[in-house]
């Protein structure tokens, strides 16, 4: 295509003049907020990182773990971090509670949120728990937080009303049979549950995403005055975390390593069987299958307006922010432009 | 010479070894089995025990936290509380229990609507002092308010790590109710689980023995691992062992087991190193919790293993011993054995003189040793004796050979015997038995015309009777030759023979004299088989006319001639005993009739291929059983009609003829002569030359013999030219010489050993077709003649 070759020549010398401008003491300083404590939920980043991703398009990352007492969408928006990881609902309702973040990159489009409960909750003989109307009257503990509003749509969508309980850090209550059902998801509590003496056959676990409540999860963001400030930036961060997971996709016992030297260093009481899980739960929920559904990255329009439906419904928000000005398409604005 | 020796040695030594080393194997397997079952028995034992006074002490420990924390909630649950009074009396809880790490107590508060009120007290570095800071939000939803709150009994949450005490703890939290009901306080107690983690690490359990503290949801409190604790359950470390991401099932369910607070005893294969091992486990009645003990088989077995090693070495010094000793007793053995075997084979090489080995103790090789020197002396014995017999028997085998030659070499075996005769045609057979007989059988002319015949059978064998049948042959002959009558013959030799026959042996004969012109046959018989007599045609006889007694048995006896006259062609067979008497297989005898069968239907043939064919009857009649006597057949017959007439001079004078002096030179004026002749009468060439030749022969050997002195003789020649033959007269006055009488020459003698002239006058005879001799008027005059073509 092109034939002159006075243009190789100039573009051979243009890489030349970039290149050592991205030496290491020109990266630029930023950091990442994760969701939660150190975990393959991560992997992607933690590749990013390792593989010198972030490096390449001169980005010198440091990532925060989250966890209970830290919180990473007050931290970016107190300025103490540049982006952070959280899911939709969340974000847009942080958005609505005054920190302005804006979507860089939609990374897990599938849900994960699912309720485990006991098959057979009253032991041999008694009544069974098999499809979510057995959950009416029930002791469900759910989470506190902002994830709560899409069990609430669950179980407004099936028409129950279970005994809703709350869920903390632990499932010691729905264990000890304290509880009948109890909220986890699919790539964490549920493989926890199994780690923990539980059997499979004993369980029966409805998806939320398998009963209407499609809600995209994972995502990364900035706030909006540093999307307009530095759209360049953002463009970078968000293509070399979404390079991290392609490369974690591919390596996975890489990325399981990367995440086990990370979860060690941070003294966190989990174990290697579970991080694979982990990994591969989320790869799942992030990578579109041979059926599509989604594309990697993105947030779909459909998806977005589904979810900000939800939330207007049950008041988590009270406004929608327009599609246009939450989701930024960041990545793929500069995949196209590469 | 060493591996016989080598094979026996080592025999026996496998054989002991083997033996020794079969018992030994058994008795260390047997004490492999029972000791083995025996450790473990006591290892259960010891296994359970340890694990039962391990529980029992952590549940001490736990005890003491629960009934503090139980006491506690207690003191609470009457009153409203004072948050001012709260933190003193905690301190001093706290103080008074110096195992406990801190003590905390959540209340509701009595404003409506206000959040629970916290306090807690705990030990930092040995001093207790109240928390100044606690978020209650944050510790409301922790598990040791959490749970007692929605359970609404006390609870022993799941162990956790304390960051502020840098160590496993675990806490008791009790519920304090009021009395509608409504959660008044909690009260929870903390305990470092450090001391638990000793007092299992402390265990005495042996190299690889371990104790595994299991927290009631699996995961591990206390693992000789450390990175295992309070990070991995016993399931997920059966998931990172299994396959494909699916717990390893054996484990699962042995954490399973653990988990439904089961006490037990398992052997499983220890996941950690994969060695079978004997796990015993018990729950901590308290908490729910797990306490295993595993402790490896092989660690169980191992003092078990060292008394092994012990014994083997004890048993491979004693193998080795006994391995020595073995090999000196077969070599103390086996060493007269090789003696011995030296000593056989020097034996065997013809040496009696090898030395034996001495014979030290009465066992088998003693009594073998005797034994092998009583039968080298037998046989050395038995050796001479058979040198001696040996040497007899080829003695006696020697004259046997002799005697042998004696009776054959003394008939005559030349046939025909007399070649030129075509009127007389016979032929005699004797074939003796092994041991040697005594037949013979004798024939002779004693004129033209006269033929003696004679056969004879000797009593007895060997060489005696082979000497007296030679002395009887010769005697009949010479006797028949003198007196010319069977009868008188007989007479004679049986008075020559008796008269000092010491050992009365005797002959049976026959003898005769056939007259071949007319057939007349005289003959006297001395015991003899009748002889057969066989016509061309009409039936045949036996000749049996009173026999005399044999020859040599008395003297002064009579015998009688007999006459017969034979036909022309008639057949004469003379026999003995050996064929009529010759036994089959089924000791059946040849008999008369079969003879006389066998002579009749073959009577046709001349008289060799008779003799020959009754030879081949009786040898299958005997069919290969051994001949016992010997087997003479003599067969004659006179062809008076194939009889030749003497060459004769005609009556009429010669048709030319010459005298010829006695001189060699005088050859060629008789060849000259002799052609004129053929030429003036036509005698064809070859006829010539025939002529020529004899007479040449007959004129060189009248020259030559005929006259003893050198006067001057004459030789006449007279030639008659007939029809169809010549005759040729030769007249000498020499010394009378029959050259008709002259039996036919020795042609396979050596030359110098032939009569001279013999061979001439075979020449003559044979080319001429008749020739005659006469003596008259003291002459010699011979007739030749000579048929034309």
């Amino acid at each position: 295509m092109m034939k002159h070759p006075g243009l190789w020549l100039a573009l051979g010398a243009l890489i030349v003049a970039v290149v050592p401008c991205r030496g290491a003491a020109e990266l630029r300083p930023v950091s990442l907020y994760l969701q939660w404590d150190h975990q393959s939920q991560f992997a992607g980043y933690y590749m990013a990182q390792d593989k010198g991703f972030y490096e390449a398009e001169g980005l010198d990352v440091t990532i925060v773990r989250g966890g209970p007492n830290c919180l990473p969408c007050e931290s970016v928006g107190a300025g103490k971090g540049t982006f952070c990881i959280t899911m939709l609902a969340t974000a847009l309702e942080k958005r609505e509670a005054g920190i302005p973040l804006v979507l860089l990159a939609q990374v897990v489009n599938r849900s994960n949120f699912e309720i485990v409960a006991w098959k057979k909750p009253g032991g041999e003989g008694g009544p069974e728990i098999l499809a979510p109307k057995d959950l009416q009257g029930r002791r469900v503990t759910i989470w506190e937080t902002d994830f709560r509003t899409q069990y609430t749509a669950f179980f407004d969508s099936q028409g129950i009303h279970p005994e809703v309980l709350p869920q903390y850090y632990t499932l010691s209550l729905f264990l000890r049979h304290g509880a009948d059902a109890c909220s986890a998801m699919r790539y964490n509590e549920y493989h926890w549950l199994l780690q923990h003496g539980v059997r499979e056959e004993d369980l029966t676990v409805f998806p939320l995403g398998d009963y209407g409540v499609p809600v995209p999860e994972d995502g990364i963001y900035a706030l909006e005055s540093t999307w307009k400030a530095d759209p360049a930036l953002c463009s970078a961060f968000a293509r070399a975390s979404l390079k991290g997971w392609e490369y974690a996709r591919a390596h996975p016992d890489e990325a399981l390593a990367a995440t086990m030297t990370r979860v060690e260093e941070a003294n966190l009481p989990t174990n290697r069987p579970h991080m694979r899980w982990m990994l591969e739960e989320i790869l799942n929920s992030s990578f579109p299958d041979a059926n599509g559904g989604w594309t990697f990255g993105s947030l779909s329009r459909a998806s977005y307006e589904a979810s900000c439906a939800m939330l207007l419904k049950y008041g988590v928000i009270a406004a929608a922010p327009k599609y246009e000005t939450f989701v930024t398409k960041a990545e793929s604005g500069n995949v196209e432009s590469q | 010479m060493w591996s016989p020796n080598k094979s026996l040695v080592w025999r026996l030594s496998i054989l002991i070894l083997g033996g020794a080393g079969l018992v030994l194997a058994a008795v260390l397997l047997f004490s492999q089995f029972s000791q083995s079952r025996l450790l473990i028995r006591q290892q259960c034992a010891q296994g359970e025990q340890i694990t039962l006074a391990s529980v029992n002490r952590i549940n001490e420990m736990l005890g003491r936290v629960q009934t503090l924390t139980q006491a506690a909630a207690l003191s609470l649950s009457a009153d409203a509380i004072d948050e001012e009074k709260l933190s003193p009396w905690l301190e001093s809880l706290l103080t008074a229990n110096p195992d406990v790490s801190s003590l905390a107590v959540a209340y509701a508060r009595t404003e409506p609507g206000a959040k629970f009120g916290l306090t807690r007290v705990s030990r930092a570095d040995g001093i207790v002092a109240t928390d100044p800071f606690v978020d209650v939000d944050h510790e409301m939803m922790q598990d040791w308010c959490y749970l007692p709150r929605h359970l609404g009994q006390p609870v022993w949450v799941e162990p956790f790590f304390d960051p502020i005490l840098k160590e496993t703890a675990v806490t008791y939290s009790v519920p304090v109710h009021a009395p509608d009901g409504s959660l008044h306080a909690i009260v929870a107690c903390e305990i470092s689980l450090q001391g638990i983690r000793e007092l299992l690490d402390e265990l005495d359990l042996g190299e690889s023995g371990m104790a595994i503290l299991l927290s009631a949801q699996g995961v591990y409190i206390s693992h000789p691992v450390r990175s295992y604790e309070m990070s991995q359950t016993m399931f997920s470390v059966a998931e990172s062992l299994g396959e494909n991401g699916k717990p390893l099932p054996e484990l699962a369910n042995l954490a399973r087991t653990l988990l439904a607070c089961e006490t037990g005893l398992t052997k499983y294969r220890r996941s950690a190193d994969d060695t079978p091992s004997y796990i015993f486990y018990r729950p901590v009645p308290l908490t729910g919790w797990s306490l295993s003990v595993t402790i490896p088989e092989e660690q169980i077995l191992a003092p078990l293993k060292k008394q092994n090693a012990i014994n083997l070495t004890i048993g491979l010094i004693g193998g080795f011993l006994l391995l020595i000793a073995s090999v000196m007793l077969a070599f103390s053995l086996t060493k007269p054995l090789h003696q011995l075997a030296a000593a056989a084979g020097r034996l065997a090489m013809g040496d009696f003189e090898a030395p034996l080995p001495k014979v030290r103790r009465g066992d088998e090789i003693g009594r073998l040793t005797t034994s092998f020197s009583q039968m080298r002396e037998d046989l050395k014995s038995y050796i001479e004796e058979l040198t001696n017999t040996t040497a007899a028997k080829e003695k006696i085998a020697s004259e046997l050979a002799i005697a042998h030659q004696i009776q054959l070499g003394i008939v005559p075996k030349l046939f025909p015997p007399y070649p030129d005769r075509n009127d007389l045609d016979l032929f005699a057979a004797l074939e003796p038995a092994r041991e040697v007989g005594g037949d013979l059988y004798d024939f002779a002319l004693l004129d033209e015309d006269h033929l003696y015949v004679a056969i004879g059978d000797v009593s007895g064998k060997g060489v005696p009777a082979s000497l007296l049948m030679a002395v009887g042959k010769t005697l009949l002959k010479s006797t028949m030759h003198a007196v010319r009558d069977p009868a008188r013959t007989l007479a004679m030799v049986n008075d020559e023979l008796a008269a000092g026959n010491d050992s009365c042996m005797f002959i049976t004969a026959f003898c005769g004299i056939l007259n071949l012109s007319s057939g007349h046959f005289t003959y006297a018989n001395a015991g003899h088989n009748p002889p057969l007599l066989i016509p061309l045609s009409g039936p045949p006889k036996y000749l049996r006319a009173r026999p005399g007694p044999a020859l040599g048995a008395m003297e002064n006896v009579r015998y009688r001639n007999m006459d017969e006259t034979l036909s022309d062609r008639e057949l004469l067979v003379l026999y003995t005993d050996g064929v009529t008497e010759a036994m089959s297989t089924s000791s059946e005898m040849f008999g008369e009739d079969r003879l006389l069968a066998i002579v009749t239907a073959s009577r046709e043939n001349d008289a060799e291929t008779l003799v020959s064919h009754i030879m081949e009857n009786v040898h299958k009649h005997a069919s290969g059983a051994e001949q016992s006597d010997d087997i003479t057949i003599l067969a004659v017959r006179s062809c008076a009609s194939a009889r030749k007439s003497p060459a004769a001079q005609p009556a009429r004078a010669p048709d030319t003829s010459i005298a010829l002096e006695n001189k060699r030179e005088k050859l060629d004026e008789m060849v000259a002569w002799l052609e004129a002749a053929s030429e003036s009468f036509g005698i064809p060439p070859a006829e010539t030359m025939a002529l020529n030749l004899a007479l040449e022969e007959w004129f060189v050997n009248v020259v030559s013999y005929a006259f003893s002195d050198s006067a001057r003789h004459e030789i006449l020649l007279r030639l008659w030219k007939e029809q169809n033959r010549v005759i040729v007269a030769i007249e000498d006055d020499g010394a009378p010489f029959d050259p008709t009488a002259q039996a036919a020459p020795n042609t396979a003698a050596g030359i110098e050993e032939r009569q001279i002239g013999g061979l001439g006058i075979h020449f003559i005879r044979k080319t001429m077709n008749s020739m005659s001799y006469s003596r008259e008027n003291g002459k010699n005059l011979v007739v030749l003649e000579k048929h034309l073509a």
